[in-house]
């Protein structure tokens, strides 16, 4: 018997019932990806994935903390395209408690996560701003391709969440980076011109439901709004604070348009910036959802979901300033 | 209330000279060598955090001194005059000394004492007081921790005598980070 399209619709709703969705977030995912990918989503986000890694060349060579990590039955698998990051296929220890852990020579860090440093692509001699940057995966990252040469100057607005910055710059051995107490969205008033930056924006987390539950009852559409503006707010600092020619790459874990499309269409309105095509996987950015019409320059972002790469659900943008 | 704003400043010439004689006197004088070229800064709070920082940041941190958090590596802290090596200053130091302390076990990095039962062997001769480095399996780094006894002493103790005992001001162990992320 063939489905009929209001029973599917049906189907996909029951689906995000029986996993604790709010009802206005399968809408949107039908709308953006179709009903047979937004069941993929949700079935793929109560999965169990194997867990991810960022080798650090910063405290021992790759093939060093793969031979130690071996020694001890840790089974890691190559990433295509991210020579850094190894997939654990099997383990016998904590991998996330280990002395070769404690000494910095890894970063349990999402693959999707491991790709807004490499884009960005800093060079040993740039000066590179990092905003709202802890916990510091992409930090240490960035400093890691730097090879602990030129400058990062890491913002955070937090007390608190600077403290575990500052342990997680401190394991992994990185001593390029200034960690700044500072609302990001303050920044150029250290008068300082970076050559590249960096925004991991604060967002609603809606491409990590599956490390994070709550996230399925815990923002409204109201909250995403309110996401939009800090995001548009950040965005536009950072773009004033890097140099003309320079480069900067917006991401977030967010799968919602407000936080992504639609931040970097406002973006593209005040002509400072120009979009830059990524070689990435995913899929472009959408240029129409619900009332809005999108830029279409925004085909050039990627979205990257869940399901189809098998990691965290991720929007990247990369930027150059022109004016 | 207002949260006192902590200043981050250059180290004193005063400062400079008790951390480079502390680290002098207890790894030897090519244990300084870790700190070429690296400028050291200070972080005024409960305790005076002392970091080294590469002369390139340095020129940056002297346009940006308020906010700063931290920057480089921490090195140690200040109580009063007195100078302590912490974690990543002893793993900065590690391949310049013989100040080193081989354990068997990994309890140390639990914030557990080091007993003369688990020590694998060490590099050099100490004295009651004295700073050693701490390394466990594959050589890896375990932290820092001061001697209770003299190394003369350890063949006529018991082995159930504690030879490194945890320490109350700051975590001297690597585990501290896993404790830190929780």
């Amino acid at each position: 018997m063939r489905m009929t399209s209001s029973s599917s619709h049906n189907d996909v709703y029951d689906i995000g019932k029986q996993f604790g969705y709010q009802r206005y977030m399968i809408k949107r995912y039908i709308e953006i990806i179709g009903e047979e990918e937004t069941k993929q989503l949700l079935y793929f986000n109560e999965s169990e994935p194997h867990k991810v890694i960022r080798l650090n060349s910063l405290r021992a060579s790759t093939s060093q903390t793969k031979q130690l990590l071996e020694k001890k039955g840790v089974k890691l698998e190559d990433i295509e395209g991210l020579p850094e990051g190894k997939r654990v296929i099997k383990s016998s220890v904590p991998i996330g408690a280990t002395p070769e852990y404690l000494n910095g020579y890894y970063m349990l860090q999402g693959k999707n996560s491991m790709y807004p440093s490499r884009i960005l692509n800093p060079k040993e001699e740039d000066l590179v701003g990092d905003f709202t940057a802890a916990p510091g995966g992409k930090t240490t990252h960035l400093a890691q391709l730097m090879q602990n040469k030129g400058t990062v100057l890491a913002s955070e607005i937090s007390s608190n969440r600077c403290r575990i910055l500052r342990s997680n710059l401190a394991r992994m051995g990185v001593k390029n980076t200034i960690i700044m107490n500072m609302d990001s969205r303050n920044i150029s008033s250290l008068n300082l011109v970076f050559d590249k930056v960096l925004l991991d924006a604060p967002c609603s987390g809606s491409g990590i439901i599956i490390k994070d539950k709550s996230r399925k009852q815990s923002k409204s559409i109201d909250d995403i709004m309110n996401y939009h503006s800090n995001q548009v707010s950040l965005l536009t600092e950072a773009i004033k604070t890097v140099k003309l020619g320079g480069e900067i790459v917006y991401c977030t874990c967010s799968l919602e348009p407000e936080e992504n499309e639609l931040v970097i269409s406002k973006m593209l309105e005040q002509e400072t910036v120009q979009l830059i095509e990524m070689d990435l996987e995913g899929e472009p950015g959408i240029i129409e959802f619900e009332e809005y019409k999108i830029n279409p320059q925004i085909t050039k972002t990627r979205r990257l979901y869940p399901h189809k790469t098998g990691g965290e659900g991720f929007f990247i943008a990369k930027m150059v300033k022109v004016e | 209330m207002i949260e006192k704003q902590l200043s981050f400043r250059r180290a004193s010439p005063e400062e400079e000279k008790n951390v480079y004689r502390f680290i002098e006197n207890q790894f030897g004088s090519l244990s300084l060598n870790a700190l070429e070229k690296q400028i050291l800064w200070i972080r005024e709070g409960k305790l005076k955090e002392v970091y080294a920082v590469p002369q390139k940041v340095s020129e940056l941190l002297d346009k940006v001194e308020h906010d700063v958090y931290a920057a480089g590596t921490p090195l140690g802290t200040f109580s009063d005059t007195e100078f302590l090596l912490e974690i990543e200053g002893a793993a900065l130091i590690l391949p310049l000394t013989k100040r080193i302390l081989h354990v068997k076990t990994n309890q140390f990095l639990y914030g557990k004492p080091i007993f003369i039962t688990n020590i694998k062997n060490i590099e050099s001769d100490f004295k009651k007081d004295d700073f050693l480095i701490i390394t466990g399996e594959n050589n890896l780094h375990y932290g820092i921790g001061r001697a209770k006894i003299d190394s003369s002493e350890l063949d006529c103790s018991k082995p159930s005598c504690v030879l490194i005992s945890e320490y109350k001001r700051k975590p001297m162990d690597r585990g501290w980070y896993l404790r830190e992320e929780n």
